[in-house]
């Protein structure tokens, strides 16, 4: 995903070009860190303006989308270190709907059941796991760029990623097991 | 290989890492392990549950802020932008004192700066423009061109007389606009581009991107022509003033013609083609452009061919302006289909012999030949191909010249002379180009 973009956007048509299409995997993440969509579009913001502006000296970053990120996690650490505490979050978005093809509603209804189990378990992994899972899964990065994304090297990160799995396998079997009791 | 060794690697298989042999192993193990397949299948249910349901998030309008912000942000850029610096207390006091010297060095350096560096006075000028243009609705203009009925929109004549030209826009999501002169009208309504040609029998469709306006789609967008004159600003072969007086600014900016002139031939065919002035008028108390004009040098006289004559902006303009209306018989030729047409177009000859067959089609009234040089006329199902032969008929080739390229023309002239069925002789040059994805030779037009 990162591999596509190897030069520093220098232009301002460039340059929106680029954040037009990063755009959302960037509030994702700092919204993924965050918990609060206002938080994460103002840290979004300040970062893209701060590259925009610095984008001269940036020329021979290679990676500009890993940058980025890395930026994005960084100033989403600071802005949890300010607040000091981080309030909890649950976030329900559900599946969306294939066009043309209707799911029947007790399929819809578990996956929607499904989707807000994992989606609570993944707010509970720690944080460093879960921001592996949510950079691999959903915006697609290799683990290579998410160890450039979170200064860590290959081997922890995908020891992250495994274990956060397994412990998103095992939470799940056990809350449907006791779900499907009921 | 056990049931743990796959479980720690279970990464591995999200990422394309592994080699076709490690993937084979890793497969063939789960593959034939209840356990292992199990774990396998629960694992690539909860990635795909996670990468399919966590989509929120920005909110409507998040992203055009972002990009106004941009824009404002490119526009200050080259002023220095506000930039909040911590200081220490102790500094404070020295930092009064150098500030007055500071803004003395300023001053003095933003004028001689500016004098001495029309270029930056300019860019600083138009950043002005610019940030006073963010909140455009819409431009209605009208312009005075010295060209010819039927020409491209862009054509110019400084021999000629003044048409009146004008457009329409509106910069909304998606953008609309319309510019039309005597006898041609392109219009963009949001999805695709189409240019009208009185008597063509067809219309053509194109892309919203499509270039059927050529140089003069600057005009489309204000900011964007102030951009380019920027541009131009910073460049080596344009040279820019600027002036004051009566409460406008005026912005005087020298270019040089662009494209291969070895030949004159289209020298003075257009404004990019031409050594030409631009002269733009600003209101100082709005900083926008009010009016421009475009002059260009042919020998030591310099000649206006263009006048803005007005500009209004954000002035409400109805929608039926902006609405292609089809009309019955008049078909609609989609310019993309235009490459499977040339398929059959001719090639691995040369210009020169491409006009001959065009001219032998035209007096052996051959109807198919013409159609495999005028790709745009088979494909409308029209009359138009018979239309040109009958309009062309009795005239007879006397001679073609050598063929030449002029001006930032893709394609080349071919010089020919004519006898007309009155007796007379007619002479012109034939545009021919090859630009399209079979090298395949079109009649482009020509004068």
């Amino acid at each position: 995903m990162s591999t596509d973009i190897q030069r520093f956007p220098q232009s301002a048509i460039e340059f929106e070009l680029f954040v037009g299409k990063q755009l959302e995997g960037f509030v994702r993440h700092a919204y993924s860190r965050l918990g609060n969509i206002e938080d994460a579009e103002d840290v979004v913001q300040d970062v893209i303006l701060k590259v925009f502006r610095d984008r001269h000296s940036l020329r021979c970053i290679s990676k500009p989308l890993n940058y980025i990120h890395r930026m994005i996690s960084n100033s989403c650490l600071d802005l949890i270190r300010r607040n000091a505490t981080r309030e909890t979050f649950i976030r329900v978005s559900l599946r969306e709907p294939k066009q043309g093809i209707e799911e029947p509603v007790e399929t819809s209804m578990m996956l929607s059941e499904d989707a807000m189990r994992v989606t609570i378990m993944l707010e509970n992994l720690p944080e460093d796991q879960a921001i592996v899972i949510r950079l691999r899964l959903i915006e697609e990065m290799s683990f290579a760029d998410i160890a450039e994304v979170t200064s860590s090297p290959v081997t922890t990160v995908k020891s992250r990623f495994t274990y956060g799995i397994n412990k998103l396998r095992s939470g799940f079997r056990v809350k449907k097991e006791a779900y499907d009791e009921l | 290989m056990n049931c743990e060794f796959i479980h720690d690697r279970i990464a591995d298989l999200f990422d394309g890492s592994l080699t076709s042999g490690e993937r084979e192993k890793l497969t063939e193990h789960i593959e034939g392990c209840e356990d292992c397949k199990r774990h396998y299948r629960d694992i690539s249910y909860l990635a795909g549950m996670i990468s399919s349901t966590n989509r929120p998030v920005s909110r409507k309008g998040f992203s055009d802020s972002l990009v106004h912000e941009i824009r404002k942000e490119s526009m200050q850029g080259s002023q220095g932008g506000p930039h909040k610096i911590k200081e220490f207390p102790w500094k404070k006091a020295v930092r009064i004192a150098a500030s007055v010297m500071i803004f003395a060095a300023i001053a003095l350096t933003f004028i001689l700066v500016s004098v001495r560096n029309p270029a930056v006075a300019a860019e600083k000028l138009i950043n002005r423009s610019l940030v006073a243009m963010l909140e455009m609705k819409s431009v209605q203009m009208t312009f005075s061109i010295r060209t010819r009925e039927y020409e491209n929109i862009d054509f110019i004549d400084p021999s000629g007389g003044f048409l009146e030209c004008r457009l329409w826009k509106t910069f909304g999501n998606p953008p609309k606009w319309r510019m039309e002169k005597e006898g041609r009208m392109v219009l963009m309504d949001g999805k695709d581009q189409y240019m009208v040609t009185s008597g063509s029998g067809y219309v053509l469709k194109g892309s919203p991107e499509n270039g059927f306006v050529n140089w003069m789609k600057i005009f489309l967008d204000p900011a964007k022509l102030l951009e380019s004159e920027k541009e131009f600003a910073r460049s080596h072969d344009a040279s820019c003033r600027i002036d004051e007086k009566d409460g406008k600014i005026i912005l005087t900016i020298k270019a040089k013609a662009l494209g291969n002139f070895s030949n004159t031939f289209a020298l003075n065919s257009s404004v990019a083609e031409s050594n030409n002035t631009r002269t733009y008028i600003f209101s100082k108390a709005t900083m926008l452009p009010e009016s421009m004009e475009v002059t260009v040098e042919k020998g030591k006289q310099l000649i206006p061919v263009i006048r803005l004559e007005r500009i209004a902006y954000n002035q409400p303009i109805p929608d039926t302006l902006l609405r292609f209306i089809p009309q019955e018989e008049i078909p609609v030729v989609p310019l993309a289909a235009m490459d499977s047409i040339n398929r059959l177009g001719i090639k691995d000859i040369s210009s020169i012999q491409a006009a001959r067959l065009f001219f032998d089609a035209i007096s052996n009234q051959d109807v198919k030949q013409l159609g495999r040089l005028l790709p745009v006329e088979a494909l409308s199902g029209s009359n138009a191909l018979k239309a040109v032969l009958q309009s062309y008929s009795g005239i007879r080739l006397l001679k073609l010249g050598e063929a030449f390229r002029s001006g930032l023309y893709p394609g080349d002239y071919v010089p020919f002379t004519l006898r007309l069925p009155s007796g007379d002789t007619a002479r012109g040059n034939l545009a021919l180009r090859r630009d399209n994805p079979y090298h395949a030779w079109n009649i482009d037009g020509g004068y």
